[in-house]
């Protein structure tokens, strides 16, 4: 109750505020929308606990309460003031998401791993893109008008996008449940993997449709293999500055919030700096991207060298505010008009990715030969969708101008879907599994 | 693209600051210059790595990119006056700070006045200002002067002896408090209605200052009331910090001024385990917090030409007065042996609070004019200046002790 009428306190002096507006200082409105994203995601998420559901949920709602289709105090023009911070705590989730890739403990599940991986990235897409293709323009309005190759490229490129994953979803359910043990280090093991696989399908997926689509027929590998030089210089970035992190760190072991927030803003500078360095001297598409870089350097300080634990425990403290701000900032940047428009659509693509990859999860489990009871539970893990599939999503659009807007919005849909409901599906699965300590 | 850039540099520079100049520095190698070791403790070094990287010389630290770090500013100031306030636990008050603290906001107030008339003079004949800007210069400098920084004082106290030790708490005890002038004031300032498009009055805008701090204090009290883990601590600590920093700066009131409300009402009235998480917290970004201060308020230094550097001669002169007569004044009934007459020289010592009095005019003044050019370039100056002599002086008034080596 306190909470909440601390809340309306602070409502009323933004109103307050606004009304008496003297021309305020630089930075003044994303100072304050900052600390009320951090306020209200705290309140929203403790809120949302008492029902049983995830906080990650709370802030999900949080920011869409703020955002531009409701209140609209996270308007578009303060959403992009914010965007740094943002940038920031997506690099920053992504070092705590490699930091909890500890080796010794998943070498013993890296055929389990390896199974799901295979399994919940083959499946989905060939499923999702199969029911895409047969129901063709009864699904997607847009699809009309295209030819039977036309439709197999936006098949396929649905399916790819359906396999993409939201480690910092993942990450911040295990963080809130204090989950530890063999199921939640596979859950995280498997979703970083699939991540990484999902960039390299999408561009062999994007260059192919290309060729598809282009007059001559002719298929340009260029892309494929950029995106292929792209993800291994991001892993030796990442490597090199984890273990120049893993230095430091060994022999100064203090102020190590400070100091990963500068490894987080030199990884996006590094990601962004090389991306068009690249593009201006040799016209490639190169884009060093930031959360593979950092999820490489987190897993490179947490297994070598003797610092891992520190840093894993000096993340894990500071994580919570990083955690709340990129979760209402999504949460704000839900479409919901989008959702209203295509809603069908959306949810059809939500069932055929869940039911396919609860399916390939309990059969990629099975082929590994696990008998543990978390093995039918597996596929609620996985659920969830955010950042990364948004970007490809909005590749699309960059690449397939003709229809890539409405493709987006209907992607875009399905994964604000996913969103919300994958961190409940993933709570609930570390509840029945045992490893949730906190409710 | 240059905001990340230069915020990874400031980020960097920040930690490698906090480090090596206030941790485990070894100045073995400057053992024997006491003015160097006071720069090295204090940072004030990082005042001119700020100067190189801002627009004058590097570029880095560019005029737009300072805006776009606008909110890590007002983070840091925010940060600054909640630690400030968050101090001033009345009920917990002893008789020793009951007793320093009428004498030290004496001798604050008078170094307060003792700049501030003059300078009000000073910055119209020699920059044409008008009367409200004048004012308006003249109390951040006399706010700004009022303070005393604890370094020089943490570098030679230690190793007073006898009637020494006693002068030595004495001057920390007087250096606790005395900010709460400099806060004060400049909140003040901050309350004339030329910072506010000659738009409202004092009293609305001292109303809107203290309600907002108070208002914000009890949020925080309210939200710290359940039993939270301390990374939930600090979520409501960053939230409280930007919210408040955010609304204060949105009406052109002072961050730190209305944060140090709140850390005041939070000190008084949450419960006691919040409050020593909360300053734990607080205290441990603090280093950083300051660093970082030190470079932007470089970068947003013009320095401004020679006529200004006279002023600041003026302003050194001025507050080496005000804090030998503010001293005098304050324990002329208490002038013993071990309170001599010219304790003021123990008090010379200048930093923190200085600085961040000018980067919160830099602040709701949104960039650079006259006054503000001239308020920063003098401050700045004096803050130099002041840590160059400060511990001698204040070594020789405790009795020429060798100060304890640094560790």
């Amino acid at each position: 109750m306190k909470r909440f009428a601390a809340l309306a306190v602070l409502a009323a002096l933004f109103a307050v505020t606004s009304w008496i507006d003297t021309g305020p200082a630089p930075g003044a409105t994303p100072t304050f929308i900052a600390g009320l994203v951090l306020l209200l995601g705290h309140v929203a998420g403790h809120a949302i606990a008492v029902i049983g559901l995830p906080r990650i949920t709370g802030y999900l709602a949080a920011g869409l309460l703020l955002g531009p289709d409701l209140l609209g105090v996270i308007s578009t023009p303060v959403a992009g003031q914010l965007h740094f911070l943002n940038e920031l705590a997506v690099a920053f989730i992504a070092l705590a998401a490699g930091a909890e890739l500890h080796i010794a403990q998943l070498r013993a599940r890296l055929g389990l791993i390896g199974w799901l991986v295979v399994s919940t990235t083959l499946v989905p897409c060939l499923s999702v893109g199969l029911i895409v293709f047969i129901a063709g323009p009864a699904l997607l309005p847009f699809a009309a008008g295209l030819t039977t190759v036309q439709m197999a490229a936006v098949a396929a490129l649905i399916g790819v996008v359906a396999v993409a994953r939201s480690p910092s979803s993942a990450l911040a359910v295990i963080r809130e449940c204090d989950a530890h043990g063999p199921f939640s280090e596979t859950v995280l093991g498997v979703t970083v993997a699939v991540d990484v696989v999902t960039i390299v399908l999408f561009a062999i997926a994007l260059s192919t449709c290309e060729a598809l689509l282009s007059s001559n027929g002719a298929l340009d590998l260029g892309f494929a293999l950029a995106v292929l030089v792209e993800i291994a210089a991001g892993l030796v970035a990442g490597a090199a500055i984890g273990m120049i992190v893993s230095f430091y760190i060994g022999r100064w072991p203090d102020n190590i919030a400070l100091l990963l927030l500068g490894t987080a803003l030199v990884v996006t500078e590094i990601a962004h700096g090389t991306a068009t360095y690249v593009q201006n001297t040799h016209a490639l598409p190169l884009h060093l991207e930031p959360l593979l870089i950092c999820v490489a350097a987190g897993f490179v300080v947490r297994n070598v060298g003797s610092s891992g634990a520190a840093f894993s425990e000096a993340v894990e403290r500071v994580s919570l505010p990083v955690f709340v701000l990129f979760f209402t900032l999504a949460g704000a940047s839900l479409d919901l008009q989008a959702l209203r428009r295509t809603w069908v659509a959306a949810l059809t693509l939500v069932a055929a990715r869940s039911s396919s990859i609860l399916a390939a999860s309990w059969a990629g489990a099975a082929i590994a030969g696990d008998h543990s009871s978390g093995r039918r539970l597996f596929g609620f893990t996985f659920l969830t969708q955010a950042g990364i599939s948004v970007g490809l999503a909005l590749e699309v659009v960059r690449r397939f101008p003709d229809w890539g807007g409405e493709f987006a919005t209907i992607v875009v849909a399905a994964i604000s879907v996913n969103q919300v409901v994958g961190p409940v599906a993933m709570k609930y699965a570390l509840q029945r599994v045992g490893e949730a300590k906190r409710s | 693209m240059k905001l990340v850039l230069a915020a990874a540099l400031v980020t960097a520079l920040a930690f490698a600051g906090a480090r090596f100049s206030f941790l485990h520095l070894s100045l073995s190698g400057v053992r024997g210059s006491l003015w160097m070791r006071n720069i090295l403790l204090t940072g004030t070094e990082f005042v001119f790595v700020g100067l190189l990287l801002g627009s004058p010389f590097l570029g880095i630290l560019d005029d737009m990119t300072l805006v776009g770090l606008a909110p890590i500013l007002g983070m840091g100031l925010s940060w600054i006056g909640l630690l400030f306030g968050i101090q001033w636990q009345v009920h917990r008050w002893d008789g020793v700070v009951r007793s320093g603290l009428v004498p030290a906001l004496v001798q604050a107030s008078v170094v307060t006045v003792i700049i501030a008339v003059p300078f009000f003079f000073l910055l119209r004949w020699s920059l044409d200002l008008s009367h409200a800007w004048c004012l308006v210069g003249a109390l951040t400098l006399g706010a700004a002067g009022s303070d005393t920084a604890q370094s020089a004082l943490a570098l030679v106290g230690r190793s007073a002896r006898g009637e020494s030790r006693a002068l030595a708490r004495l001057l920390r005890l007087v250096a606790d408090l005395d900010g709460l002038v400099a806060v004060a004031v400049f909140g003040a300032v901050c309350w004339l209605p030329v910072l506010h498009g000659d738009t409202g009055s004092v009293g609305l805008w001292a109303a809107l200052s203290v309600g907002l701090g108070v208002v914000m204090g009890l949020v925080v009290v309210a939200l710290t009331s359940y039993q939270l883990a301390e990374e939930e601590l600090l979520l409501v600590l960053l939230g409280t910090v930007f919210s408040g920093g955010g609304l204060a700066l949105y009406l052109s009131l002072s961050p730190l001024f209305v944060n140090a409300v709140t850390g005041a009402v939070v000190a008084n009235l949450a419960q006691k385990r919040v409050l020593t998480s909360l300053q734990s917290l607080l205290v441990r970004g603090d280093r950083s917090v300051y660093v970082l201060f030190l470079i932007l308020a470089g970068a947003q230094w013009h320095p401004s030409g020679w006529g200004v550097l006279s002023l600041a001669v003026a302003y050194l002169i001025l507050r080496t007065t005000g804090k030998l007569a503010g001293n005098w004044l304050a324990f002329r009934g208490v002038v013993t042996p071990a309170v001599p007459g010219r304790m003021g020289l123990g008090l010379l010592s200048h930093g923190g609070l200085a600085i961040a009095v000018v980067v919160n005019l830099q602040q709701i003044h949104d960039g650079s004019s006259p006054v503000v050019d001239a308020v920063t370039t003098i401050v700045l100056v004096g803050v130099v200046v002041s840590e160059l002599f400060s511990p001698s002086l204040a070594w020789r008034l405790l009795g020429g002790a060798r100060p304890s080596p640094l560790s």
